[in-house]
């Protein structure tokens, strides 16, 4: 599903490049459990950036599901991440002003879904993720489990492939982040393939190979040991 | 692209920002158009009431010999009469109307109601170069009246009102002036006038210039009215007055005393000059306040775009093009300057119209009348639009930026 050799990051910082992944090769398969693990600046939250196609590597090439990503114009990268990928962020990153069935819709509304198939489809997620009751609640209004279930919900819109998340429970207390852990394992049940960004070992631990990253290289990629 | 319906319904779910936008284009096209319309407004009643006494009439005085002449002394009167004035108009062809003119204060009665009024005797053409018209179903002295020196008069509106009942209908009965009984023929429509000689045309009563003489055994007129058929026809016209009438009483050609002209034509180039440096002004600070409101217009929705940059990340994140997200801003931008264009609009109006409301009650407004603000829809579609440009660029360019920068970029920002 995710092949990327050779990646590359390096940022402009005023006058100072720094290198934030110096090298990094990462083989995915389609239906893998993986966290990629490390302390904050060791890189990973670039790896997912590029792995989303939300950024582009400075070097190295990326096959998503067969294809190359790299050289794609920046809408086709749109259309990647609407078609391909769904993201769940630590800071939830929902419309505050849109409801959770508003949210939702949000990735429908840019692959062109009509009205009634996008209410349809984002009203089922929330159904899914237990959200049937708070359709028309704003983020505010919402817990922060609630929040991320929504975002949940509106990565799974587009029936994606691989969903990608950036410390999903960091925010959220053990029951929340519970509960969003074990929404995260029924979509692997289903044959998504899910990618969690954290530096939480427990959180790590559930799934079912884990990427360490350290100062922008891989220091080790492993399954956890085998004591589940 | 980007469904429309979408777009208003975000509209609504960011009230406080787009009302922000709309509030702004709303104030600057309300500001502007009123007061624009003021401006109109009076530019027209002044426009108007500058031509109550006549429209490029020239007012003509018998004056006196400042020049020995051919044995005619100095300070001798030169006197004007019905032969000069027919004299003037065959010899001059640029005269388009000419009356002589003769004035005295009389006493007028119907029945048991009394009045002393100003009373002219005046030719046919007079009327329609003083802006005399009368209300339907009278009408002016004609050139039977004349001949036949019959006892008809025209009165003006104030001396109706003070002659006859409420809503009694003065044509055709008769009122005696200085003892004599005379027809009503007609009854000038009420209108303003900010320039006089000798008094306002409401407070007149006009006979003709046969019947005056035969009732006073006078020729001398007090003075005579003109109108040149073209304005540019004025100045040449004059002199030819003069040089008529100096052969005619003998006087020197090159003396300007023998008369008196009071050229309207210079005092509307005034009036004109006067209004349109009022326009000036205001067209002035209409930009100006255009300038203002733009401004604010330009920072709300700078302001309000880049507050959305991390809206705009998120939908990046989810498979926005950028394409779409500037068509979003655009589309937005558009709808709010259609409203608040709308709303602002309709507040002009509305304080317009209170404006015109106002009751004005003042001699002032008798001469020059009430002035009526006038909304310019032209004006304000103007304003509209250029304030619509200006919300339009200064959303765009923040827009545009937050659709290209990297959507990790703008979600990371807060």
């Amino acid at each position: 599903m995710i092949r990327a050799e050779n990646l590359h990051k390096n940022y402009l910082m005023g006058r100072v490049t720094v290198a934030a992944l110096k090298g990094v090769d990462v083989h995915i398969h389609a239906g893998e459990y993986v966290a990629i693990l490390g302390p904050s600046g060791s890189g990973k939250s670039t790896l997912m950036h590029i792995l989303g196609c939300l950024d582009t590597p400075s070097s190295g090439s990326y096959h998503l599901a067969g294809e190359p990503v790299q050289g794609l114009s920046r809408n086709q990268l749109a259309r990647v991440r609407n078609e391909r990928i769904g993201f769940v962020f630590q800071s939830f990153n929902l419309l505050a002003h849109a409801t959770a069935l508003g949210n939702v819709e949000l990735p429908l509304v840019y692959n062109g879904s009509g009205r009634r198939v996008r209410q349809e489809r984002a009203a089922e997620l929330l159904e899914r993720v237990g959200l049937g009751d708070r359709m028309e609640h704003r983020p505010n209004e919402l817990s922060g489990g609630q929040r991320q279930r929504v975002a949940l919900a509106r990565a799974l819109a587009t029936d994606p492939d691989v969903i990608l998340a950036d410390e999903p429970t960091g925010n959220l207390d053990t029951a929340a982040g519970e509960e969003v852990v074990k929404l995260f394992e029924e979509l692997i049940a289903e044959g998504k393939t899910v990618i969690i960004v954290t530096h939480d070992l427990e959180i790590a631990h559930r799934a079912r190979r884990i990427i360490q990253l350290r100062d922008g290289r891989i220091e080790q990629d492993s399954s956890p040991p085998r004591w589940a | 692209m980007i469904p429309f319906r979408h777009v208003v319904r975000q509209l609504f779910v960011e009230r406080t920002r787009i009302a922000l936008t709309v509030l702004a284009i709303a104030w600057g096209t309300a500001s502007i158009t009123t007061m624009l319309a003021l401006g109109e407004g009076l530019r027209i009643t002044f426009a108007r009431s500058g031509k109550g006494m006549g429209e490029g009439i020239v007012v003509i005085w018998p004056g006196q010999t400042s020049m020995a002449y051919k044995g005619l002394p100095e300070g001798q009167p030169v006197r004007l009469t019905s032969d000069d004035v027919l004299a003037l108009r065959q010899a001059i062809p640029e005269i388009d109307a000419i009356s002589g003119e003769h004035r005295t204060w009389l006493t007028m009665r119907r029945s048991d109601r009394f009045r002393s009024g100003r009373v002219h005797g005046v030719e046919p053409e007079y009327g329609p170069m003083r802006n005399i018209i009368t209300e339907p179903g009278g009408r002016f002295i004609d050139p039977i009246d004349m001949r036949t020196r019959r006892r008809v008069c025209v009165l003006g509106n104030d001396v109706v009102a003070e002659l006859f009942a409420a809503g009694e209908q003065a044509v055709g009965q008769t009122v005696e002036i200085d003892g004599r009984p005379f027809v009503v023929i007609g009854v000038m429509r009420p209108k303003f006038q900010m320039s006089t000689y000798g008094g306002p045309d409401w407070d007149g009563t006009w006979i003709p210039v046969t019947t005056f003489e035969a009732m006073h055994n006078t020729r001398f007129f007090g003075n005579v009215v003109a109108r040149p058929r073209q304005a540019r026809d004025m100045d040449r016209m004059k002199t030819r007055m003069r040089q008529v009438i100096a052969a005619r009483h003998g006087c020197n050609p090159a003396d300007e005393e023998i008369v008196n002209f009071w050229d309207t034509l210079e005092g509307q180039t005034v009036t004109m000059n006067i209004l349109l440096g009022l326009q000036v002004v205001l067209g002035i600070i209409g930009g100006l306040t255009l300038i203002v409101a733009g401004v604010g217009i330009a920072n709300v929705m700078y302001v309000s775009v880049t507050n959305a940059t991390r809206d705009i990340g998120i939908r990046l994140a989810v498979g926005a093009r950028g394409y779409q997200i500037l068509g979003q801003y655009i589309l937005e931008a558009l709808l709010a300057t259609a409203v608040g264009g709308a709303v602002g609009i309709g507040v002009s109006w509305l304080l317009v119209t209170l404006v015109g409301l106002i009751p004005m009650e003042a001699d002032f407004f008798r001469f020059v009348g009430r002035p009526i603000p006038i909304l310019s829809f032209t004006v304000a579609i103007i304003v509209v639009i250029v304030l619509g440009v200006i919300g339009l660029v200064a959303g765009y360019f923040p827009a545009l930026r937050a659709s290209r920068v990297d959507p990790a970029e703008a979600l990371r920002y807060e």
